[in-house]
């Protein structure tokens, strides 16, 4: 009886166990958020991730370079062209529900930049599981992905002025009082920025390899730096009374600052002086166009030389690819779709730089 | 007292209440949804979901793409029911009526947290335990039959009605009202309110601006429901009845007199709405109206009556033409909706039968008949079966007639 008892316990006890394991099945090849950051070639995969909400300049029905008057005339074209999003927008057919490049929202065009946020913070969170990589490796990705994270924020600045910082990752269990947060103060927002700017620089390459154009370097980073704080010393975010003076957050204080501060103009002009230098030494310079012209050319060219030869520096600091006055090339061009390349640079902020 | 199998007529009494438990609840690709889905997509994706570096552009990565975020919490949906059913029976089971009511408040119902604002940052739709729907409604039969000498007779009917609404949902916190899905039915459309065809470009300029796309003299004019001076998908307002029909019922006789037999039933719904299709048709379930999109003809219908610059009705079936849906046009509003309830004759039968031809070896259940299926049907809708709903240019519903005999050897 007690050998019948105890095969009863031993019974229950193994399929117990058995059943328990029989119904922990996971489907084959499920793939976890954490298995992207295992090794480093996957974890490639998340770095491009993050740098993936760079805005899609180079597509003719993505890109803001649309957005000028001189589209109008298409006269070829009309208000139902849905994805030429640019002249959507001077038509007058910007949408409330569905925006246009929206980037805050991800719609018509527009990458979602808040997705951007977060999925800068789940690499800063992840990366250092990484089990084949360097150390230093690690903290110059790093480095590079709080300059996306700056970069992103910048842009939802320019385009929306006081924005939300989600500086807590929001959660699929999170519940409202988390998630919707109140828009930060312009100021506030530039500060976010500049804070994770200057503790990127340090670990960033000076510049980076030919494999890896694209990427944030020191070079970069001083210039995206620049223009930030360039455009915060700017009389559109520098004390603009006239177009900010009465937009008020619920407490009643402005967004903006409406105090003009010179002393904006100081860093800015120290972080543009920083930026040259360091672009110039590592071989940055305006463009000069110095190879022969093209054929249909060289008889405008004898003619009215100077004029052709300022034509040709202008139209192939464009055309020209990694020419030497470009600080940050856009390299994520679209090999599966050419019809809407235009190929263009993030920044040719080098010559605006200069130009002043 | 006798047994109730005696009784000359009785009345029974059922009630039924019970918890019940759901996992089935969201589709097969969900069914491991506490886990997170995660996928690399690889090649041509790059440009959607990664990057790639390089002076040749050659050091590049698809990125990964989360499909579903994890979600430990998700549990099983439950339901509780009330049933009361009443079973009557009179003159001996001749005549017998059922009635049966019901509740089911169906609790912790897995669907899409619509409630996360774009600044959370989230890729992938949420979804939890977050719905409650609570439907109510009562089915009834009665029958009858009975003998009156050489005829017989068996008639019998059917009611329905079938209703439910939100209790508990996750939904944006729309600024209007009016918006909310909270209460409504589960199948319940939203739609823009259409007031007629815009008159000229005068009117246009003195309208609320309209953000679905160009629009011209002839389009539809929607109303600005919440004043903003705009009209978007804001001034959708919850529009007719649901789409599935509250109130089915039918109703029927069949009856045999000497030689002769005979039956009819008819069928129909009630409180039901749906909206004309005026997409372009593309396939059978797609099968909207729009003439000369995809090489489609015109309808006669519209071919009738249209907006048109010699003969400008703001009030025309169909607004301006074009050879492609205008988007401005093709909103679901009133201007599409149409009743959709029906009363149909479903079927009606005449037969003989052949008694007397034994003598050709021919056997007892042989008649001849004369039978029709969908030969009729009532209802405000007359463009096409209003069965067919939305897809006019779909596959009908067949009306039939039968001549035959039937012959058993």
């Amino acid at each position: 009886m007690k050998l019948f008892n105890t095969t009863v316990l031993a019974i229950v006890l193994i399929t117990a166990i058995s059943c328990k394991k029989y119904l922990d099945v996971v489907p084959d090849n499920t793939l976890k958020v954490e298995d992207i950051y295992d090794t480093k070639t996957q974890a490639w995969n998340a770095l491009a991730r993050a740098y993936n909400f760079i805005p899609r300049d180079d597509d003719t029905h993505l890109t803001t370079w649309l957005l000028g008057d001189e589209w109008l005339g298409r006269l070829d074209y009309n208000d139902n062209t849905g994805n030429l999003r640019g002249m959507r927008i001077m038509r007058g057919l910007q949408s409330q529900t569905s925006p246009q490049l929206g980037f805050w929202s991800g719609t018509q065009g527009g990458k979602p930049l808040y997705q951007g946020l977060r999925q800068a913070d789940v690499f800063l969170a992840n990366i250092d599981k990484v089990r084949d990589m360097q150390e230093g490796e690690i903290k110059e990705w790093k480095a590079q992905v709080k300059m996306l994270k700056a970069y992103y924020l910048f842009l939802l600045v320019k385009h929306y002025g006081p924005v939300v910082i989600p500086d807590k990752m929001a959660q699929p269990e999170s519940q409202p009082e988390e998630l919707f947060l109140p828009r930060r103060k312009v100021e506030d927002c530039f500060q976010y920025m500049l804070t994770l700017i200057n503790e990127a620089i340090p670990d960033l390459t000076e510049r980076t390899d030919a494999n890896n154009a694209g990427q944030i370097d020191q070079i970069v980073a001083k210039a995206i730096k620049a223009k930030i704080l360039f455009f915060r010393a700017s009389p559109f975010f520098n004390g603009n009374r006239e177009y900010f003076g009465d937009f008020l957050d619920h407490d009643g204080k402005p967004f903006f600052d409406l105090d003009y501060k010179p002393e904006k103009w100081k860093e800015a002009l120290d972080a543009i002086n920083e930026a040259i230098t360091i672009a110039e030494a590592n071989g940055k310079r305006l463009y000069q166009y110095t190879r022969e012209p093209y054929a249909y050319d060289r008889d405008a060219f004898t003619r009215n030389g100077d004029n052709m030869k300022t034509l040709y520096n202008l139209r192939m600091l464009i055309c020209d690819p990694w020419n030497e006055e470009l600080v940050w090339g856009y390299s994520n061009i679209n090999y599966y779709d050419q019809e809407n390349w235009l190929m263009l640079p993030i920044s040719g902020f080098l010559q605006v730089m200069k130009a002043w | 007292m006798g047994t109730i199998e005696e009784c000359d007529q009785y009345v029974q009494i059922e009630r039924f209440l019970g918890l019940v438990g759901n996992d089935a609840i969201a589709g097969r690709a969900d069914r491991f949804y506490f886990l997170s889905d995660v996928s690399l997509p690889g090649g041509a994706s790059v440009i959607n979901s990664g990057y790639r570096w390089g002076t040749s552009f050659m050091n590049s990565y698809a990125g990964y793409v989360i499909n579903r975020y994890a979600n430990p919490d998700i549990t099983w949906e439950q339901s509780e029911k009330i049933n009361l059913g009443l079973d009557m029976n009179f003159m001996r089971e001749s005549l017998k009526f059922i009635l049966d009511f019901y509740q089911d408040r169906r609790s912790r119902i897995y669907m899409r947290r619509e409630n996360f604002p774009a600044t959370s940052g989230l890729e992938a739709p949420i979804s939890g335990n977050v719905g409650e729907v609570l439907s109510k409604g009562f089915e009834s039969s009665l029958d009858y039959t009975k003998t009156f000498g050489d005829l017989w007779l068996s008639a019998r009917a059917n009611f329905t009605y079938a209703t439910n609404k939100f209790v508990k949902l996750d939904e944006r916190n729309f600024p209007d009202q009016y918006l909310k899905r909270l209460g409504a039915n589960i199948n319940q459309q939203w739609g823009l309110i259409a007031e007629r065809l815009f008159v000229d470009e005068q009117e246009i300029r003195n309208s609320p601006k309209q953000d679905f796309g160009g629009y011209l003299a002839g389009d539809i004019k929607y109303k600005d429901v919440n004043g903003d001076g705009i009209v978007n998908s804001n001034d959708r307002v919850a529009l007719g009845f649901p789409q599935v029909p509250e109130i089915q019922y039918g109703f029927g006789i069949s009856s045999a007199y000497k030689m002769f037999d005979f039956a009819f039933f008819f069928n129909g719904s009630a409180r039901v709405s749906f909206f004309i299709d005026a997409t372009a048709a593309s396939s059978n379930d797609r099968a909207g109206i729009a003439p000369f999109a995809n090489r489609r003809n015109a309808l006669q219908i519209i071919g009738d009556d249209y907006w048109s610059e010699t003969n400008p009705n703001v009030h025309a079936f169909w607004p301006r033409l074009s050879t492609f849906p205008v988007d401005n046009n093709i909103q679901q509003s009133s201007w599409w909706l149409r009743d959709g309830s029906f009363l149909r004759l479903k079927s009606v039968e005449l037969g003989y039968s052949l008694r007397k031809l034994k003598r050709f070896g021919i056997k007892e259940g042989s008649r001849f008949y004369l039978s029709t299926e969908n030969p009729l049907v009532f209802s405000s809708f007359k463009l096409w079966d209003p069965e067919m709903r939305d897809k006019g240019l779909g596959y009908p519903t067949n009306r039939r007639f039968n001549a035959g005999i039937q012959l058993t050897f």
